[in-house]
């Protein structure tokens, strides 16, 4: 009772907020100096902003389009389309305060476009495709990867990209926030409403 | 509520057992060449020709705000008169208000509806008189 709380295993609870803020903000000044790296290539009408682009927010992007689309083939195509308006819109792109969430954005009124322009031609191939992967280490990952893309594509858009932006991105909930333009609160809510609803999904499974 | 937490730790295992596959060499290929001949035939600035002036008219529409502000407040604001008050000699000096308006109409209204101003002595002779006669009724009744 000296001030200091702590956790039920002895670990200093102060000790643990601190490191986490600390993980924070150095992702968040690692952001902000890819962000002002990328702008100051655009600004100066510099092609090699798309690779500097592609470097730093590919991944992120794919993942999100993924979760999207649920279909590589179309993700790959929105990702393209991504690429193409960074290029042509690249001066608004360049006076963007948050570029990663601009791109992000621009990716989802790319997907949900393409996804209203497509209609239900491709929902077969949706439901087929395989847009998880398993990690290597796990036994029966297959299957497992295939029993938990089936179970998130059956949650809400909005929950889904929560939970692979929480699980298979690892971010916080403040750049969930930022990156969808949602509170952190609401963030956490929809990742608790994705949780419980996979859970029901699963022991439906079971029997 | 340890039950439910145990439940959310078996999804987030499950969860943490899975990955999003990442980018192909082959992807990014093809996404930064079409990206670059978008670049190349693109023009450096896409911010079409009417967004300035849409800008400045959205600015002027602003600063003429406070303007019809002002405007409005001294022309409809209870301490400004309308009709706007002249005063001349004649008029102070026949205290007449209408007068002072410059509007012979009004004060051609004014003599027609205002009554003419009654003497007291007069008005009080009238009431003893009504009394009188009151009070000669309330005799004649047995009262």
């Amino acid at each position: 009772m000296n001030g200091v709380r702590k956790f039920s295993d002895g670990i200093d609870k102060s000790a643990v907020v601190g490191c986490l803020t600390g993980m924070e903000e150095t992702t968040d000044m690692v952001n902000a100096a890819d962000d002002q790296r990328i702008k100051g290539l655009l600004t100066a009408d510099d092609p090699s902003a798309l690779e500097a682009t592609w470097n730093a927010y590919a991944s992120d992007l794919f993942g999100y389009l993924l979760t999207i689309h649920r279909s590589r083939a179309e993700a790959e195509d929105s990702l393209q389309d991504v690429f193409v308006a960074i290029a042509t819109k690249r001066a608004r792109l360049a006076a963007a305060c948050n570029l990663k969430a601009y791109l992000f954005r621009m990716a989802r009124n790319i997907a949900i476009n393409r996804i209203r322009r497509e209609g239900r031609k491709r929902e077969k191939e949706r439901a087929a495709s395989e847009w998880l992967e398993a990690n290597e280490t796990v036994a029966d990952g297959d299957e497992r990867s295939k029993q938990l893309a089936a179970a998130l594509a059956r949650l809400p858009e909005k929950q889904r990209v929560v939970v692979t932006l929480k699980f298979f991105r690892d971010h916080t909930f403040g750049e969930i926030a930022a990156l969808l333009g949602i509170s952190a609160n609401t963030a956490a809510s929809r990742l608790r409403y994705a949780l419980e609803k996979l859970q029901t999904l699963f022991e439906e499974e079971l029997q | 509520m340890k039950k439910l937490d145990h439940h959310h730790g078996t999804i987030e295992q499950r969860l943490r057992a899975c990955r999003l596959p990442a980018p192909t060499p082959e992807l990014k290929e093809r996404v930064l060449g079409a990206a670059r001949n978008a670049w190349e035939t693109a023009p450096s600035d896409d911010v079409p020709w009417f967004w300035p002036v849409l800008r400045l008219a959205a600015c002027l529409m602003l600063a003429s705000l406070p303007l019809i502000w002002v405007h409005s407040r001294h022309s409809l604001h209870p301490e400004r008169a309308i009709i706007r008050v002249q005063e001349t000699p004649a008029a102070r000096q026949a205290n007449d208000l209408w007068a002072m308006t410059g509007r012979p109409e009004l004060a051609r209204l004014r003599q027609k509806v205002a009554k003419p101003e009654a003497n007291p002595a007069e008005l009080l002779a009238r009431h003893l008189k009504a009394l009188a006669v009151e009070a000669g009724n309330l005799r004649a009744n047995g009262g």
